[in-house]
């Protein structure tokens, strides 16, 4: 019954920590551009162009 | 703000002017834009700009685009957004101009148009998808850290355990149920206020029942909380609401970008005869507008100065110009072919073409039947025939002899257990394929609604000019000394804008004819002059060239029986010594390509097909009779089209509409159901349910086939949801539904009307689309 006491706590933490994440990612527009993100990363130019 | 074009128009007398084109011609001949009245200003002295940029599809266009700017110094900030196709520019005030950026990207190589600011209406959309993906976010981890406690309660916690388990799972849910649910509760609010009924307002109550029940299970140490059931359910709802959305914003940017190229600025005279660049808006009675060649016609006016070929098709259908001079009326929407032209505002707003035409669309609208969606009216039967089973259990089980407690108990898990997750989740996901499968053959789809509406659709009603055709004018026929003038009567021709002009252009652009040679293929023509309305006229050896009407190039009369057509263009060639040589060269109005097998196709499907046109009686039956279609109507004003439409409609057809101008604008939102060719007026691709994209009509049969595929698909989705409820009913009516049950009956059913949805995939590769490249056909 201890063990519950800070497990749970745990899980909900890990829980709360993926869905505060999920909502950073909305909020700083990371689902705005999918294909380019998925673009960007293949592109190996030694200067990358600034953000 | 300074206007970029400082090109001046000088008329002279005769109304003629000078064509000594500068060298980069279709700046000089595109519509005058200032850029920078589409800038943002942000904080600190930073503006910002959007550029849509069409031909921007890889990632090499990324990096070609990013790096090329990264070199330009005065810019802070360059971001390209592939999947809107948008460029983001920041740079400080003063460093550059909106206008050295947008021909900067325009060098490189790409087709830019700015993006307006976004209205309110745009950012109501966005706050609206936020929301949505918000409340997903919160019910996905709610259902996660539930569905985790629940387990362990189902692998058998007991007493205190459970009771801790339980209560804190009413401490996550409750919240979240309140947060999460708020798009389903408000939805049923309203539709119990208006007095419908809709599927939210059972998945509503079987929410609020489920939290209520299993607080007081909870509070009274039982055994078994449907928090679990609950949260999942609004999870798998949550999804296919925000696939619903995402579906109506691909299509809404699609449709914004596509507005987007067309002029929303126009050049005018200001009181000391300067000229300014000025939103249309601003726009007041009395202001001369100056419109160049090649541009639309941004307001109603009368005529100042200037003579030209003005393109009516948009506005009426008509394939061939007519000829304005001083005095005539223009109105918004018309495009001017060959002379610039001054033309006095004489009404704004209210009083224009356009207001009129779009007063008769509200008309049009308000007698339109409203439609009820598939599944609202599939909600109104399931609804009350669900809640019937649930009171008749908590009756039954009370006349048995069971507490109240325990009766409503079994009454609330009946109606857990039948909730329409299946239902909820079935169409947004059968609706989300069917627009990808669209969106991939060059249809863009504007709601889910409209794709039910098709399947239903008996009759196909096009317009001609535009739509049935591309409007471009394809070379059909040469007589006389056709192959020897060619090659100065192409050189001539390409000084105008006219359509004949450029039919006649383009007719040697293509291969084959390109070998032709004459004794006049190294020629060198001087004094070229346009004379709108007549045709073109120019030095040549000594001699005088002449391309354009019978009259102009003062053919001999005997030869006037040629004349037969509208669509002709006489060639006269005067040597020095008084020779004449001419030539004749015809042209049509080119089909769009496969009209003829969208035509045929929809026939032998028993669908009716009709034409109505603002186009003139002889060229409309000439089409009906090429594309075998048996009903046509021709010389239709707008009211009389939408009239025809309606009158369909109150005969009991479902009309689909097929119509690009603005003239077809009432008629578009009278139909049923209704499509535009993405080369249509703003009118027309704003109330056209669908838009294509392409210029091939083929696709348009494999939407018919595709709407009726997925209208199978989502009544198969209704039969699995009903054969679920016939082992799932009597399994909670006697009781034996208990919250592990209804967790695995829940998640299996939303899973197989998914699987069955995405079937929609392979069914649609064997329908028929058009090919990407198809050969041209002329009519």
């Amino acid at each position: 019954m201890s063990n519950l006491l800070f497990l749970i706590p745990v899980a909900l933490g890990l829980g709360l920590l993926g869905l505060i994440a999920f909502l950073w990612a909305l909020k700083s527009n990371q689902f705005e551009d999918l294909d380019g993100a998925a673009h960007r990363i293949l592109d190996d130019e030694d200067n990358p162009p600034p953000a | 703000m300074a206007p970029i074009h400082t090109q001046t128009i000088e008329f002279n007398s005769s109304g003629m002017y000078d064509l000594s084109l500068p060298s980069d011609k279709s700046s000089s001949l595109s519509p005058a834009r200032d850029i920078s009245l589409f800038q943002t200003k942000l904080n600190d002295g930073v503006i910002a700009l959007d550029l849509i940029v069409a031909n921007m599809n890889c990632a090499g266009c990324m990096s070609k685009i990013e790096r090329h700017f990264a070199q330009n110094s005065s810019l802070k900030k360059t971001r390209v957004n592939l999947s809107q196709k948008l460029v983001h520019f920041e740079w400080q005030t003063g460093k550059t101009t909106a206008n050295e950026i947008f021909e900067e990207l325009t060098a490189l190589g790409y087709q830019a148009t700015p993006l307006m600011h976004d209205s309110d209406l745009v950012q109501a959309e966005k706050t609206e998808m936020r929301r949505l993906l918000w409340c997903l976010g919160v019910a996905g981890f709610a259902a996660a850290n539930v569905m985790l406690l629940s387990v362990s309660v189902w692998s058998g916690a007991t007493g205190a355990t459970r009771d801790l388990f339980h209560w804190i799972s009413a401490l996550i849910a409750l919240p979240a149920i309140v947060y999460a649910g708020r798009p389903f509760f408000q939805s049923a609010w309203f539709a119990i206020k208006s007095g419908h009924m809709n599927m939210d307002v059972p998945i509503s109550l079987a929410v609020i029942l489920a939290s209520g029940l299993s607080l007081f299970e909870t509070a009274r140490h039982g055994e078994h909380a449907f928090f679990d059931a609950a949260l999942t359910l609004l999870f798998f709802l949550l999804i296919g609401r925000t696939l619903d959305r995402l579906m109506k914003d691909k299509a809404f940017s699609g449709v914004r970008q596509l507005l987007a190229f067309k002029s929303n600025v126009a050049q005018i005279i200001d009181d000391e005869g300067n000229e300014v660049t000025l939103p249309i808006s601003e726009i007041e009675v009395g202001m001369r507008v100056i419109v160049l060649p090649g541009g639309t016609i941004p307001v109603d006016g009368e005529i100042l100065v200037g003579q030209s070929d003005i393109d009516w098709s948009l506005v009426n259908g008509e394939a061939v110009p007519r000829t304005a001079q001083p005095g005539d009326e223009v109105f918004s929407g018309l495009v001017n072919l060959s002379g610039p032209l001054e033309i006095t505002t004489t009404a704004v707003g209210e009083k224009t073409l356009l207001s009129e035409i779009i007063r008769l669309m509200e008309k049009a609208n308000e007698r339109a039947p409203h439609y009820r969606k598939l599944a609202d009216r599939a909600a109104a039967i399931y609804a009350p025939l669900v809640h019937l089973i649930a009171l008749l259990t908590f009756v039954g089980w009370m006349l048995y002899g069971v507490s109240w407690q325990g009766s409503l108990y079994t009454a609330i898990s009946v109606l857990i257990i039948t909730c329409p997750c299946a239902l909820g989740l079935a169409v947004p996901v059968v609706q989300v394929v069917a627009s990808s499968i669209a969106h991939a053959h060059g249809l863009l789809m504007k709601d889910g609604d409209a794709l039910e509406k098709l399947s239903e659709v008996d009759t196909v009603v096009f317009d001609k000019t535009g739509t049935l055709t591309l409007s471009k004018l394809s070379l059909s026929g040469q007589f006389f000394k056709a192959d020897e003038l060619l090659p100065i009567a192409v050189q001539l021709a390409k000084h105008s804008l006219h359509p004949l002009s450029r039919a006649l252009v383009h007719s040697c652009e293509q291969p084959g004819l390109q070998t032709l040679k004459s004794e006049f293929s190294e020629c060198e023509l001087k004094d070229i002059k346009e004379h709108p309305g007549s045709g073109l006229r120019a030095t040549f050896n000594g001699g005088e060239l002449r391309v354009g009407s019978f009259d102009w190039c003062h053919i001999n009369a005997s030869y006037s029986q040629y004349e037969t057509q509208d669509l002709m263009l006489w060639v006269s060639y005067q040597t020095q010594e008084g020779k004449q040589q001419i030539a004749l060269y015809t042209f049509v109005d080119e089909l769009r390509p496969g009209a003829v097998e969208l035509i045929s196709k929809l026939k032998t499907k028993g669908i009716e097909v009709q034409l109505l046109s603002g186009d003139r009686f002889a060229a409309v039956e000439r089409m009906a009779q090429c594309l075998n279609i048996d009903h046509f109507k021709a010389e239709m004003k707008p009211d009389e089209k939408c009239r025809v439409i309606e009158e369909l409609g109150t005969s009991g057809r479902k009309v689909l509409m097929v119509g690009d101008g603005i003239n077809d604008g009432p008629s578009l939102k009278a139909a049923y159901v209704s499509l535009s060719p993405s080369s249509a007026s703003d009118v027309a691709q704003v109330t056209a349910n669908f838009v294509l994209m392409k210029d091939g009509l083929k696709s348009v049969f494999g939407l018919f086939q595709l709407a009726k595929a997925s209208r199978a698909l989502i009544y198969q989705n209704f039969g699995l949801a009903l054969i679920y409820n016939i082992i799932a009913v009597p399994i909670a009516v006697f009781g034996f539904a208990t919250p592990i049950v209804a967790a695995i009956a829940m998640s299996l059913s939303s899973m197989i009307v998914t699987i069955n949805a995405l079937r929609l995939n392979w069914l649609a590769s064997s329908f028929y689309w058009q090919e990407m490249s198809s050969p041209k056909e002329t009519l």
